[in-house]
């Protein structure tokens, strides 16, 4: 069975493309991991399962076709069943439910034909806060049809019929939460911004902000900007999981939930904090502790590479892998985030020592997905980090050392000194070499009767080179 | 005879009185009034069938209240008597271009005057002295022979002011002379002298001082002295431009930066001149060479002028790019591409120079990357032929360059590769730092620091001079004035502060030197 699916058309193209392909099963079960999820997101973080993992993806496509089914997106259901027919076009939900299709179009045509009826009524009655409402309700209609640009738009002219804080509030999250569904990460980062910015009572705050951070954290992880993802999550107040649905929609199961926010923020911080930072910051962050514990190996593997044992936090993380290659936010950067705590690790494990040989490095550090890591793997993986300026050592490749710079402070000083003082005398002279000209009265004056624009050609014939140069 | 002669001789020695010294300026200003109403004749006319130079004669003693013939004959000195052999020789040489015929004689007496001359009394008789000069120099140059004329233009230069900190023409004379000559490393000890000051009429009533007492040649370089002929800022430029080209050929690069940015920071009211766009694309070649990349334009160049020269300057940056991402086959397409514009702006010869530094620098940039390498592994990254890697790595480590060490064939495991030449020889590099040289120990190093200091703070002290006289100036308190007016509290707000700096910095650089 297993093999069939490996073998179905759409992973031999995918293999074909070079595309990322999950062979192996994650440590999740698929039922109780996506019980966590409702609405939009389940649905395709299902489907993304189902493209990438072929262990899964038959299971993954049972639970999401009949669910889309239940919905308006007819778009998101096709793709499924054509999805599911590439993979095994002998199960018996391959073959699309046309019926269905044409039924659910022509009922959405009707309901938003209905609903801009309705809202050239309110228009005309000039009343904002139904005007407001009528537009509220075609930007979700078109959402839950995954129309999400016209949802977007139709969001936005909600603006100038909004009248209290919390409706701008309310509609600014929720162009976040269109901006992160359509993966626009740079819209959503400017409504966080916004709705950041916002003056709210504080009761409101409190309820808003935990949401704000989360979206801006995913929201930065989309534009690669970890350091500053990892500040957002670990921001985020333990209100998070407990408030309900905030403007109609429960961030904590529509878009992440408690334990994605402990995975994203405890990778970003090991990618991107020391370890005082990721001690200080990450793990005696009360807050936030809340979050870890319900991923207790992430913990783990932010303790091991506070402890210096990076071996281990490298092991524990690899461990999950594919779980995280199979996570829908997660997947294009779990390379970049894993060669990223590698590469730290390894500039940490090598501070204390002046040499190291190769051999060991590359015991210390196996590469991921290789049999035995040699010292020439090593070595490449070494030249690539110090070209690219992250780790401050040389390698010997004759003798096989990889070798601290030696440290000599008072030179250093001297020479950095030296060499301050040298561009200090460069800099005098040239301002006295203007002074001087300028005291001399020997400005350069623009040519005569063409302004300063013929500068240049104008008085080129006053000034000849004389002699020819040899050198 | 020697009664004739004797108006002609101004002689320093010639007075016992203690405070003589005191008197010396006067003495000579008239004894100048006496001597400027000599005929020409008089210094062109045969005694006894001699020239005047060659005539002995009895000088007169100068004392309290009369004068007195010596006894003893002596002839006209060039060292003793100065103003007089000026005057003579001068005579001597426009009867000699008069005639068209210069005698072999009067060529080496204008050499030895220029050798030999008093500083003190010829900065008296600047005006005579250059016409001197630029005969004499003139002369050798049309006999086709102008390297003869090098050491007695730069001896003379150099008695005249031993600094050689202020600017003249003879400076910019002097370099055509040595460029004419083929021989831009003689130009040496004129050009390493710093330019501290150009010739400027002392303020009336404050920096007036007597010649003879000047302490800094600045003070007697003036344009009334004559020493120097009037000056254009394409001048000055052009002196630093072709200073810079020397540099440069004699890898210099320090000093050729520093004098390209001298041209490039002349004062403009937001134009350019061809010289300095030809500085600008100089500088880019010269900061590749020695610093591996483009070195910031210094403060001191305005941006309007920056604006003017970016746009004639395009395929230099182009270079500079692919030079920076170290991309040797498209920098190869890029010096061949601008080929004409190179050879236009002859720097076809440096173009090349700089893709041979090209190859230099990515060989200095494995050395941060490694330790040691084998020569087969450096050839595989820098994607060149073995023997030619083998031979550059030697050159650069004789020239040093590169602190490095190339050992044949100590690899051990590679018994293989030994058989086929250099691929197991190893490369052994010693400093981790590019530039840096053989390491110089922490004694050199304060020494190098004390030097500089204390350079640093002769320098200040001009630009506080400098300063100083700036703000003296009428401009400046007229514009002072101006903007005093306008806005009575934010004054200081367009005034370029940091002119202010060299004070404080001098006493901050002296607690730096005492902490060390």
């Amino acid at each position: 069975m297993a093999a069939s699916v490996d073998q179905s058309p759409h992973f031999t193209e995918r293999r074909r493309g070079g595309l990322l392909i999950v062979k192996d099963a994650p440590k999740f079960d698929l039922e109780s991991y996506i019980a966590n999820y409702e609405g939009f997101t389940r649905l395709a973080r299902l489907e993304h399962i189902a493209r990438l993992s072929p262990p899964l993806a038959i299971e993954a496509l049972h639970l999401a076709i009949p669910e889309a089914k239940t919905g308006k997106d007819t778009r998101a259901y096709l793709s499924l069943v054509e999805l599911l027919h590439n993979i095994d076009a002998s199960d018996s939900l391959a073959l699309p439910d046309l019926d269905w299709v044409e039924k659910t179009n022509q009922l959405n045509d009707r309901e938003t034909e209905r609903l801009e009826h309705e809202l050239r009524g309110y228009k005309n009655n000039l009343i904002k806060e139904s005007i407001r409402m009528g537009q509220e309700d075609i930007a979700s209609h078109f959402l839950s049809m995954s129309a999400l640009e016209e949802s977007s738009k139709a969001y936005q002219k909600m603006r100038e019929y909004c009248t209290t804080p919390k409706h701008i509030a309310e509609m600014t999250i929720k162009l976040i939460f269109v901006g992160i569904s359509s993966g626009q990460w740079l819209s959503a980062q400017s409504n966080c911004h916004k709705a950041r910015a916002l003056s709210l009572k504080p009761e409101d705050k409190e309820r808003f902000d935990p949401v704000i951070y989360a979206c801006s954290g995913l929201a930065y992880i989309g534009q690669q900007d970890y350091r500053i993802a990892a500040q957002a999550f670990t921001s985020i107040g333990p209100s998070f999981t407990t408030d309900s649905a905030l403007a109609g929609i429960n961030f904590a199961k529509q878009v992440l939930t408690a334990n994605d926010i402990a995975v994203y923020g405890g990778l970003c911080a090991l990618a991107s904090m020391d370890r005082h930072e990721l001690q200080t910051l990450v793990l005696d962050n009360a807050s936030f502790r809340n979050f870890l514990e319900l991923e207790p190996h992430i913990r783990r593997a932010i303790s091991f590479f506070c402890g210096g044992k990076y071996s281990q936090c490298l092991g524990t993380l690899e461990a999950y892998r594919n779980d995280y290659l199979l996570d829908r936010y997660l997947t294009a950067h779990v390379e970049t985030l894993y060669q990223l705590i590698r590469t730290k690790s390894i500039v940490q494990y090598f501070a204390p020592f002046s040499r190291v040989t190769l051999s060991a490095l590359a015991e210390a550090f196996p590469k991921p997905g290789l049999a035995v890591t040699t010292p020439e793997i090593a070595e490449e993986e070494l030249i690539m980090m110090i070209e690219n300026g992250f780790l401050d050592a040389r390698i010997d490749t004759v003798d096989q050392l990889l070798i601290a710079p030696p440290k000599d402070i008072r030179a250093d000083a001297h020479s950095n000194a030296l060499t301050a003082a040298q561009e200090i005398e460069h800099l005098l002279r040239l301002k006295l070499h203007k002074i001087n000209m300028t005291q001399a009265g020997l400005e350069i004056q623009p040519p005569k009767g063409k302004g300063q624009k013929g500068g240049i050609g104008g008085s080129m014939g006053n000034y000849e080179m004389a002699g020819g140069m040899m050198v | 005879m020697a009664a004739d002669l004797s108006l002609l001789l101004f002689d320093p020695d010639d007075v016992d009185r203690p405070d003589a010294y005191g008197d010396y300026n006067g003495r000579i200003q008239r004894y100048l009034e006496k001597i400027n109403k000599q005929t020409t004749s008089s210094f062109t006319k045969l005694y006894d069938g001699q020239s005047v130079l060659d005539v002995s004669f009895y000088p007169l003693i100068h004392t309290h209240s009369y004068e007195v013939a010596l006894t003893s004959s002596q002839y006209l000195d060039p060292t003793r008597n100065t103003i007089s052999y000026a005057y003579a020789l001068n005579a001597l040489i426009e009867q000699a271009n008069k005639t068209r015929k210069v005698s072999d004689e009067l060529v080496i007496q204008a050499a030895s005057f220029l050798e030999n001359f008093d500083p003190v009394q010829a900065r008296y008789v600047g005006g005579l002295w250059r016409d001197i000069l630029v005969w004499f120099a003139q002369v050798c140059a049309s006999s086709g022979t102008p390297a003869q004329a090098i050491p007695a233009v730069r001896t003379a230069i150099l008695r005249m002011d031993p600094t050689s900190s202020t600017f003249t023409s003879n400076h910019l004379y002097f370099l055509h002379l040595c460029l004419q000559a083929q021989s831009p490393r003689q130009a040496l000890p004129i050009l390493d002298h710093d330019i501290s000051s150009l010739p400027t009429n002392p303020l009336k009533n404050i920096d007036e001082v007597h010649p003879s007492s000047a302490r800094s040649s600045a003070a007697y370089i003036t344009p009334s002295s004559h020493i120097s002929a009037p000056l254009h800022p394409h001048q000055i430029q052009e002196y630093h431009l072709l200073g810079a080209h020397i540099y440069l050929g004699l890898r210099n690069y320090a000093r050729a930066r520093l004098f390209l940015e001298l041209v490039l920071s002349s004062p403009t009211p937001g134009a350019a001149t061809p010289l300095m766009v030809e500085a600008y694309k100089r500088h880019i070649l010269v900061s590749l060479l020695a610093n591996g990349k483009p070195y910031p334009v210094p403060s001191t160049v305005s941006a309007s002028t920056l604006r003017a020269i970016s746009p004639l300057v395009r395929a230099y940056d182009a270079l500079a790019e692919t030079f920076r991402n170290r991309d040797l086959a498209r920098f190869r397409a890029e010096a061949e591409a601008g080929r004409e514009e190179w050879e236009e702006d002859g720097n076809a010869g440096v173009v090349k120079q700089v893709e041979e530094g090209l190859r230099r620098v990515r060989v200095r940039d494995l050395q941060r990357t490694f330790a040691a390498l084998r020569v087969g592994q450096m050839v595989r990254l820098l994607g060149k032929e073995e023997a030619e890697t083998v031979a550059l790595v030697k050159a650069m480590i004789e020239e040093g360059s590169l602190d490095a060490v190339v050992s044949e064939g100590s690899g051990g495991d590679g018994s293989g590769e030994a058989l086929n030449g250099h691929g197991a020889a190893v490369v052994r590099f010693s400093s981790a730092k590019p530039n840096a040289g053989v390491q110089s120990g922490p004694a050199d190093q304060a020494a190098a620091l004390e030097e500089q200091a204390q350079r640093i703070q002769t320098l200040s002290a001009a630009v506080r001079e400098a300063d100083r006289k700036l703000a003296l100036s009428r401009e400046y308190v007229d514009w002072r004035r101006r903007t005093q007016k306008q806005s009575a509290g934010a004054e200081a707000e367009n005034m370029d502060t940091s002119l202010d700096v060299p004070g404080a910095f001098a006493d901050e650089d002296e607690d730096m030197m005492g902490d060390l």
